[in-house]
């Protein structure tokens, strides 16, 4: 069987692909630089004997270009899941700087997300136990004065995964979204984190090993289930002096 | 500058070197995509970092970027016919001869830690167990691929590109970032190393014994000792190829040790107590009817990994460590002038040992023929007597040291004892001649 990992040479996607090697499973490994995808997928084949694809595939582009990808997924065969694990900020992403970041920001974390998943639908639904998995972050929980695009765009995310798990009930497609919390990757390196950032070898392998079971929506770490609550609990008066 | 002032996120890491003698806060980036190397301008310093286990504070400097390889550890290419291997950089040497042995295929020179990246390996051209046959770690490196932001990435060879091949291996990261190598693997001879030893009582016994072994490995330990009379009293190691592959491999670390953890530690256990009782019962462990054991090859290439606490018991003030390149012929009277100066400066020795060694580097490290001496000692006053005494007689005896082992060594020796250090520094400013790569060791040693 085979499964496509967008963002795959780096961060999460690394180890969800690591996982799923490990585990025999193929890939189409998708990144928007092939030099990186490429030297994932001679890995994962040397060690672990998988075959692995690479691909270049751009999601900050407005419209991606997916012929390439196209290609490759043909000759893999059928598809049995996909798992996007894209997603970034910018600096200057907070009120008042949003002209020069807010078209990237979103079109990355959410826009293309939208679009490569309806572009990879129709193969996925003929799958056997066919899977789509989404990227979130606990920074969606509620809005505040840091990362004002980047939250929304994820909260578009965790929306559209609900409209899309209503929408593809009946087909046997399972549809898991994760609310990741602080995780150690170049997103969160230099940020002052409140609370312990997770291995994405951690969440990484969590994802893999949860393609199989159920649908909906998962924190990890699971303790952020609870974060998110009471900050969404917070009074305004309390919250507005918190600074997040 | 700040670290707002790079491409890629980037914040203020401590780094310590591993003998823990040097310790800087400067930038750090953990890159993990090919164009991560490439963002960052040629106008800021910079250094690559593998496992950060050299002593000599290589991979880090005040002031300078300093990037981290260990995302970039992907097998690349294997051609089972040649048996050759193409890896990236910051693969570890521990994961890599894993990946072999599996495959009946062996590194044939293998570094102390299996921390230790394979561009470490290259940037300090490591040695093993057995480098009078082996060589040293450039000797089995067909070719790399090196990043300097002047010239992109390219390919260096022997045959290609030989200065810059000369001078990478072994140039501590001075020439560029080394972004992954083809190494030539070997046949594994067996499946397990069978290790005896034997009692000797001098380290010119040792030096004789190993000279005039045979075996695939060999090499010495000499425990400290209270008198500079007892400095030789040790144990020849020999180790032979087994077929019989041995019944269980040991237990992974469950943490691996670094120059962060080594010192945490907030005091130093050895002392003149400890040091002669550790000796005594480690002494007594591998004598007698531990004599002869089988281990594992990766127990076998890696025998600190197994016993971190040695390192750990130096705590925060750290270790010393020298190790010198000396020729055979002059070897006996190198070590009677030694052991005046243990005499006269009192160092608290913990152990020493002796390798036979052939290399033939043209930067930085050792080159030529004879026997290695490693010799660790605690830090403390008495030792910078000790450490002043032996670079007086490091340039009187003409032996060579290893500056990956000497975190405080002066240009002043290093210019006059190593062959390959003028013509190192020539290289490295016609490679970089706006010095983008730098690093502690190198300001130290004014490259």
């Amino acid at each position: 069987m085979t499964y496509v990992v967008i963002g795959a040479p780096s961060g999460v996607g690394r180890y969800v692909a690591e996982s799923l090697a490990a585990a025999g499973e193929d890939l189409l490994l998708v990144s928007r630089d092939k030099r990186d995808s490429t030297a994932q997928a001679a890995d994962l084949f040397y060690r672990y004997n998988i075959r692995a694809k690479a691909v270049a595939l751009d999601l900050g582009e407005h419209r991606p270009e997916f012929l390439d990808f196209d290609r490759a997924l043909e000759s893999l065969g059928n598809v049995n899941g996909i798992v996007i694990t894209v997603g970034g900020g910018l600096e200057n992403d907070s009120i008042g700087g949003l002209e020069a970041c807010a078209d990237a920001i979103m079109t990355v974390n959410f826009l293309s997300v939208c679009l490569c998943i309806e572009h990879v639908l129709p193969r996925i639904r003929h799958g056997r136990e066919p899977v789509i998995v989404g990227i979130g972050s606990i920074a969606a929980c509620r809005g505040r004065s840091r990362n004002v695009i980047y939250s929304a765009a994820k909260r578009a995310l965790l929306s559209y995964f609900e409209s899309l798990r209503h929408a593809v009930d009946g087909w046997g497609v399972r549809v898991q979204f994760y609310q990741l919390g602080y995780v150690d990757t170049n997103l969160a390196f230099g940020q002052r984190l409140l609370l312990p950032a997770a291995s994405p070898r951690s969440v990484g392998r969590k994802i893999a090993n949860n393609l199989k079971h159920g649908s909906g929506v998962f924190f990890y770490p699971r303790f952020w289930y609870v974060v998110c609550l009471l900050l969404r609990a917070l009074p305004w008066p309390v919250f507005r002096r918190m600074k997040l | 500058m700040d670290e707002r002032s790079f491409a890629l996120p980037t914040r203020l890491s401590k780094f310590v070197s591993f003998d823990g003698r040097v310790i800087v806060t400067t930038f750090h980036q953990r890159p993990d995509r090919y164009r991560h190397l490439e963002v960052a301008p040629e106008s800021i310093p910079r250094i690559a970092r593998g496992g950060g286990f050299s002593y000599a504070a290589a991979s880090f400097g005040a002031g300078v970027l300093v990037q981290e390889m260990t995302m970039f550890s992907r097998i690349l290419d294997h051609d089972p016919t040649e048996r050759l291997l193409r890896v990236e950089a910051g693969a570890r040497a521990g994961d890599i001869l894993s990946w072999a042995l599996k495959r009946n295929l062996c590194l044939p020179v293998v570094p102390g830690y299996p921390g230790i990246t394979i561009g470490g390996c290259i940037a300090a051209d490591v040695h093993g167990k057995n480098p009078r046959t082996d060589g040293t770690f450039r000797d089995w490196v067909r070719a790399f691929t090196l990043y300097h932001p002047a010239f992109g990435f390219i390919q260096a060879s022997p045959e290609t590109r030989g200065d810059l091949f000369d001078a990478t291996c072994g140039g501590f990261g001075l020439t560029g970032i080394i972004v992954d190598a083809t190494l030539r693997l070997v046949p594994l001879p067996a499946a397990s190393v069978r290790f005896s030893s034997i009692r000797v009582n001098s380290l010119q016994h040792a030096a004789e014994r190993i000279l005039n072994s045979s075996a695939p490995f060999s090499y010495s330990w000499h425990g400290g000792a209270l008198n500079a009379s007892r400095i030789g009293d040790g144990l020849v190691f020999s180790a032979e190829w087994e077929p019989a592959s041995v019944a269980a491999a040991p237990s992974p670390v469950r943490r691996q040790l670094t120059s962060e953890n080594r010192r945490r530690l907030p005091f130093c256990l050895w002392n003149r107590l400890t040091v002669p009782a550790a000796s005594w019962a480690f002494m007594l462990a591998n004598s007698g009817r531990g004599q002869s054991r089988t281990m594992s090859v990766n127990e076998a290439c890696f025998p600190f990994e197994q016993q971190q606490a040695y390192h750990r018991f130096f705590g925060r003030k750290g270790l010393g460590e020298m190790q010198l390149l000396i020729s055979v012929a002059e070897f006996n009277r190198f070590v009677d002038r030694l052991a005046a100066v243990i005499r006269q400066q009192r160092p608290l020795i913990t152990f020493m040992s002796i390798k036979a060694f052939r290399g033939r580097s043209r930067a930085l490290s050792v080159s030529g023929e004879g026997l290695l001496l490693a010799i660790d000692y605690v830090r403390s006053p008495t030792a910078d007597g000790f450490e002043s005494s032996m670079d007086r007689l490091i340039l009187d005896a003409g032996v060579q040291p290893n500056v990956s082992k000497d975190s405080r060594i002066a240009a002043s020796v290093v210019g006059r004892s190593l062959p390959g250090y003028r013509n190192f520094v020539e290289s490295v400013h016609r490679i970089d001649p706006k010095r983008t790569f730098q690093s502690d060791l190198a300001r130290r040693l004014d490259i």
